[in-house]
This record gives structure tokens, C-alpha cells and sequence, in this order.
């Protein structure tokens, strides 16, 4: 075992080739002890309690919040606000921001390549508010086709939401030069980051995006956490998206005022334990260093394509800058029975339309199989990949 | 064989001939979907007087979904409504079940195995459950 597989308890307790980190990541030893020391020794409700527990709970809760605005380079803590996962995030916006001031003949910019997060919230809206919903094309190579991108901005266009990885072919699209585009013509942006951040680095401020969205999950946290990053001029004007408990300054039979951001959009009690679960993965990627991950990743997705092509794999799309993923097709076989013999072989992978049913229509297929590599993966685990897509052709041809 | 191992000869040899696929239909059409995978068949019934005379399917799918409903034709072809919706149920009954019968005696227990891959269990009552569902609303109106 590998000293990263060392550093994931599920790897010890059920050895297996886990392949699709993609959808989920594992959760280190280190996340998994933040979480049950949480409960076990300093759990405590946040924001509310003048006790010492929540006191302490309430310390943990912003570090991560510090940590985030760190991670992935916003100016202040109070841009990040927490979230259930990348969905909400999305939704969020959608809804707070842009179903507001959204009128008939606007435009919204999303490309085919969307996640059906990032994709129906601004499909419904658009349906709701009779604006015009854009959806960018892609080249042979499987990216967004720039001259098209920029033809179709316009004084029309209130909001752009793009990937900022796409999680089927794995391209990287240049959101920084596509934000600029969109700025230029006094449009918004929204980068769903579900796939790169903790693949690579990530730099809010740098990119000058107004919105950024992702989840805990898939950098080695909690499920049921994300984050919104937002810039605060932006925030402070938005509505609130649900109202209770924790986001108000003051309630009358007659009107609420409410907290700035984050606190207005973060109603209720939230998910204390996941959100320091959170700032634990940020810290175990601090330890190991997100430069060494994305080398690390970069080098064996590399090594995957290479195996791939060698075994005449056809690959879906191939993007200049591809991230750590690899979807592909063997032969005419469908990929839920690839996925179903790779499984009896103890590997995992994704096969499906990944929520980007757009994107498969569009590329005329049904469904692909995704290889998605992690920080606890090694050569050994794509060796055994090739392997199992041996069998799986000996079993079904 | 292990109990993993979905792939017996039986589902993989039906998905590459299947009986009762063809392009040219006759009949009722009833559509089988799963939004998961994308798979989708045309399941074609034809009528005779108040009996069915022949069911065939066209379409796209895995070989789980494909043979199941191929081998769950050829049980029914032929049969008396009532006795197809029976055959039907019975059939969603032994993937559910701890010992199906003997392959000998009911080859579609080969499907039983979904029961060890929870997510295929779908594509394995795929073609099933849209048939029952048709005939049974056939059957009320």
C-alpha cells in the first residue's frame, strides 16, 4: 500500500481500486478523527450558545471559513458561505441573484458540457422569466468553441455559469479569459469548480469570477458541505435564499432586517460537523501539498491515456488541458456492464451519463464509462483497470 | 461463478442474439426507459381478438436489460393475458428472492444475481415492469 492509501482508513478496512473520485473522494484519517472528536468531545450548536462548548464549536466553524477564503484565495472569510454541496451553491445564485433582476429577452450563457447542476437551474429560470438560455457548442476536441463564446456575449447576457472542469471529458476550460469576456460586457460570472478545486489550484481573487461554487466531498471532506464563494459587494445586495434562524438582525410583526453575508444565507442551524470536517480535508491537502496532488494526478492521468489508447480504448474528447478524469467506451459494450465486471474485479468507476444528459445527446451517446483519479491513486490501481477491461472483453465479445 | 459474477453465459450469449429483437414492429408500442443509463426499448404486442400473439422489442440497452427482456419474451410468447401478468410477477418475485429455482427448471433465475448488484437491479426488471404495467392497465380499461 501506498503511503497516501495509508492515509485513508477505508483502503485498510476495504481494500479495493477506487477509481472514481470524480464523484466522491475518500475522507483521510484526518477527517474522519475531526468529525468524531467533534462529536465526542466539543460539540456544541454555533452562533447562538454563551456556554464554552458552543463558544468552541463557534471558533471551529469560522477556522474552516478561514481556511476556505484561504484555500482558494478569496479576500475575506465573509465571502464564503456555506452550503449543502455545489448544487446548492448554483442554486443559490440562481435564485437570489439572478431571478430578481432577470427579464424577459435577457440572456444566460452556460456551454453543452454542463453538469445538470449547473445547467437546470438556468434552464428553469429562463423558462420562468421568458429570457433566452445559451448553450455553447464545442470543437472536435471536445472544448467550447472561444470565437463562439465571445460572439454570442452581448448587452443582453446578465449571467455566464461555466464549468470550470467538466466532468466528463475532463477539459479545462480558460475561465480566467472567459470571465474577462463576460465582464466586458457587464455580464456576471458563476464557475462551478466541483472538479478542479483540490485538483488544482484555485485563485477566486485571481480570476476575478463573482461566483465559484464546490463541494466538501470531493476534496476529501464531509457530503452535505459546500461553499459559495461570492464577491461581498454582490452579496450584501442579494435577498436572502431561505429565511429562519441565525441570519437576522432584527424580526417584528412587520419586517426582518437581515445579516450581511455570509449569515443571511445561511439560515438554520447548520452542518457544524462537516463544515470542520471540511476545514480538516483543507488542512491534510495543506499537509501534503495541492502542488504535489495535481502533479501526482496530472502524472497518472497521463499514464491512464497512454494504457488506454494502447488498448485501443476510445477516449471522449480530448481537450488540450485535461484534469484527472478519463471517460471512454470499450467497443460496442454498454458501460453499465463494464462498470458491473470491473466491480467483481474490486474496481470502481463511474459509468453513466454523469448528469450531463445535454452533453450526451449532443455527443450521440448513451453513456460512457469515467476513470477519475485521486491523490491515494498509483499505477498500480490503472494497471488493474487494464486488467479488468481485459475481462470485461473476454466476457462480452 | 462466483455469486458477483452477474455475466453467465446465459445473459451474455442472449445479449448477443437476442430472440425476439427486431427493427420491424407490429402492434401496440410500449416504451421502457431508464433515466439512470439511458437504456430504452420499443416493446412491440401484437393482439389477436382479446389474446396477445406476439411480443418482440427493438431498442438500446445493456446486456442485463436486453436479456432479461428477450428471456422474459420467450416466456410469455404464446401465453393467455392473465397467465402472462402471472409469469411476470412471478418473475419479479425470484430476483428478490434468497434461493431462486434451478436454472434447469427457470433459466430466468440467472437474473436473481441483480440482487448482489443493487444498481442493476433496474436494468433487469427494465422490460418487466413496463409490460406489466401496460397489461395491467389494459386489463382495467
Amino acid at each position: 500500500m501506498t503511503d497516501q492509501k495509508k492515509d485513508f482508513p477505508i483502503f485498510t478496512s476495504a481494500p479495493h481500486v477506487y477509481l472514481d473520485s470524480a464523484a466522491t473522494t475518500h475522507k483521510p484519517q484526518q477527517v474522519v478523527d475531526a468529525i468524531t472528536d467533534f462529536y465526542s468531545n466539543q460539540y456544541g450548536t454555533v452562533r447562538r450558545g454563551l456556554y464554552q462548548l458552543s463558544s468552541q464549536a463557534t471558533d471551529l466553524f469560522e477556522e474552516s471559513r478561514k481556511l476556505v477564503s484561504g484555500f482558494i484565495g478569496s479576500d475575506q472569510p465573509s465571502e464564503i458561505i456555506f452550503t449543502s454541496g455545489t448544487t446548492e451553491s448554483i442554486n443559490l445564485v440562481a435564485h437570489s441573484y439572478l431571478r430578481p433582476l432577470l427579464q424577459a429577452g435577457d440572456e444566460i450563457v452556460i456551454s453543452i458540457v454542463e453538469h445538470h447542476a449547473n445547467f437546470i437551474p438556468w434552464q428553469q429560470l429562463a423558462m420562468e422569466k421568458n429570457a433566452r438560455l445559451i448553450i455553447l457548442p464545442l470543437d472536435d476536441t471536445g472544448e467550447i468553441e472561444m470565437m463562439e463564446y465571445k460572439n454570442v456575449l452581448s448587452e443582453k447576457t446578465r449571467m455566464v455559469a461555466l464549468t470550470h472542469i467538466s466532468n466528463v471529458t475532463g477539459g479545462i476550460n480558460p475561465v480566467k479569459e472567459m470571465i474577462s469576456a463576460a465582464h466586458q460586457v457587464g455580464a456576471k460570472v458563476l464557475i462551478d469548480g466541483a472538479q478542479s478545486v483540490g485538483h488544482m489550484p484555485v485563485n477566486v481573487h485571481d480570476l476575478d469570477c463573482d461566483f465559484f461554487a464546490f463541494s466538501g466531498h470531493k476534496i476529501y471532506g464531509p457530503t452535505g458541505t459546500g461553499v459559495l464563494y461570492g464577491k461581498e459587494e454582490i452579496l450584501n445586495k442579494m435577498p436572502p435564499y431561505r429565511f429562519g434562524g441565525e441570519m437576522i438582525l432584527e424580526v417584528s410583526t412587520e419586517y426582518t432586517n437581515f445579516k450581511n453575508t455570509p449569515y443571511r444565507f445561511e439560515a438554520g442551524t447548520p452542518n457544524i460537523a462537516g463544515v470542520i470536517g471540511l476545514g480538516a480535508a483543507i488542512r491534510y491537502i495543506q499537509s501534503v501539498s495541492l502542488d504535489n496532488m495535481t502533479v501526482h494526478e496530472t502524472n497518472l492521468t497521463n499514464y491512464m491515456q497512454e494504457c488506454l489508447r494502447k488498448e485501443g480504448i476510445q477516449i471522449v474528447g480530448n481537450p488540450k488541458h485535461r484534469s484527472c478524469l478519463i471517460s471512454f467506451q470499450i467497443d460496442h459494450i454498454h458501460p453499465h456492464d463494464v462498470a458491473t465486471i470491473l466491480d467483481s474485479e474490486g474496481i470502481a468507476v463511474r459509468a453513466g451519463h454523469h448528469c450531463a444528459q445535454p452533453l450526451m445527446r449532443y455527443l450521440q451517446i448513451p453513456a460512457t464509462v469515467r476513470a477519475s483519479v485521486g491523490w491515494y491513486n498509483d499505477q498500480k490501481d490503472v494497471d488493474q483497470l487494464i486488467q479488468g477491461i481485459k475481462k470485461v472483453r473476454k466476457i462480452m465479445q | 461463478m462466483t455469486e458477483l459474477d452477474l455475466y453467465h453465459p446465459l445473459i451474455t450469449g442472449r445479449n448477443k442474439e437476442p430472440w425476439f429483437f427486431t427493427r420491424e414492429h407490429q402492434g401496440e408500442l410500449i416504451k421502457a426507459y431508464n433515466p439512470v443509463c439511458g437504456d430504452e426499448y420499443d416493446i412491440a404486442v401484437e393482439f389477436d381478438l382479446n389474446d396477445i400473439r406476439k411480443i418482440t422489442f427493438s431498442g438500446y440497452g445493456c446486456a442485463v436489460s436486453k436479456a432479461a427482456l428477450d428471456m422474459l419474451i420467450e416466456r410469455v410468447q404464446h401465453h393467455k393475458f392473465a397467465d402472462i401478468i402471472a409469469e411476470i410477477e412471478y418473475y419479479l418475485q425470484v430476483i428478490e428472492m434468497d434461493q431462486p429455482p434451478p436454472l434447469e427448471t427457470y433459466p430466468l433465475s440467472v437474473f436473481q444475481k441483480v440482487k448482489y448488484h443493487t444498481a442493476r437491479k433496474e436494468c433487469a426488471t427494465l422490460g418487466a415492469n413496463s409490460l406489466l404495467s401496460f397489461l395491467k392497465d389494459l386489463k382495467k380499461s
